[in-house]
């Protein structure tokens, strides 16, 4: 299934991603994929850059983040702050290496590779927990 | 009855932008304006996207202070050389950005323009500043 057939009839309108990826092609294909879904997309190359925007002020309501990223803070760092931080904010970890149970203790997990529609399923999950 | 006229593409610009404030504020508004915006946060993503995007790609709006190996220049000079199809717009600070992507905007194929040149400026100057103060 598409992604344009997913949404944005199920997407909820106007849900802002911060979608956290250090490798550009992938976050490229992933970010066009996510809007192509009616998701806007803020994108950053780094858990830094992400935890900049949030401090800033963008508007965001989910967090998908890739675990392993350059930089000082990692995926993993950003998830741990954000809980301490902005517990109502929702953060779901992505990584290709590491062992999904110890991401899980901090934040639902997906294995790459992934499907786009995976995320947006668990992007949905997320906005359900938070309106029960 | 005349075929219907296949419907153009949305031109393309790559924004090429280290401060994700100034990149994301810029490619969103550019959205707006009706074009597709891809993003790179350095001189080497973009080389990277241009690799397998180039053919796609209409316009590169490059932060002249990138930096890397491809710092703007560098990269402006590697594009003209390389893929001389692809008008390239360099801007040395924010407020340039924003003016350039105004003037970009002007020309993109949205009727209804997003919002005026000066909200674009003030509104990347703001979140700077918001960044700087929660830091």
């Amino acid at each position: 299934m598409s992604a344009e057939r997913l949404a944005p009839s199920t997407v909820a309108a106007a849900r802002t991603v911060l979608l956290v990826e250090d490798d550009a092609l992938v976050r490229l294909v992933t970010a066009g994929e996510l809007r192509d879904a009616g998701l806007t997309v803020i994108e950053a190359a780094s858990a830094q850059e992400a935890y900049d925007a949030i401090v800033a002020g963008l508007h965001v309501d989910v967090v998908f983040t890739d675990v392993r990223t350059e930089g000082t803070l990692d995926g993993y760092e950003l998830a741990r702050m954000l809980k301490a931080e902005r517990p109502g904010l929702a953060v779901i970890l992505t990584s290709g290496h590491l062992d999904g149970s110890v991401a899980a203790l901090v934040a639902p997990f997906l294995a790459k590779p992934y499907s786009v529609e995976t995320v947006i399923q668990l992007i949905q999950a997320q906005f359900a927990n938070e309106a029960s | 009855m005349p075929q219907a006229e296949a419907r153009q593409p949305a031109p393309t610009i790559l924004v090429v932008e280290t401060d994700i404030l100034v990149r994301h504020v810029i490619a969103d508004y550019l959205r707006g304006c009706g074009y597709r915006v891809l993003e790179a946060a350095t001189g080497e993503e973009a080389g990277l996207i241009l690799d397998v995007e180039a053919e796609g790609i209409d316009i590169v709006l490059a932060d002249a202070a990138a930096t890397g190996d491809r710092e703007g220049f560098a990269l402006a000079r590697w594009l003209r050389e390389t893929y001389p199809h692809i008008d390239v717009v360099l801007a040395g600070s924010p407020a340039m950005a924003a003016a350039q992507a105004t003037d970009l905007c002007e020309d993109g194929p949205a009727v209804d323009k997003p919002y005026q040149p000066q909200q674009l400026a003030d509104r990347i100057r703001w979140l700077m500043a918001r960044r700087g103060r929660n830091r």
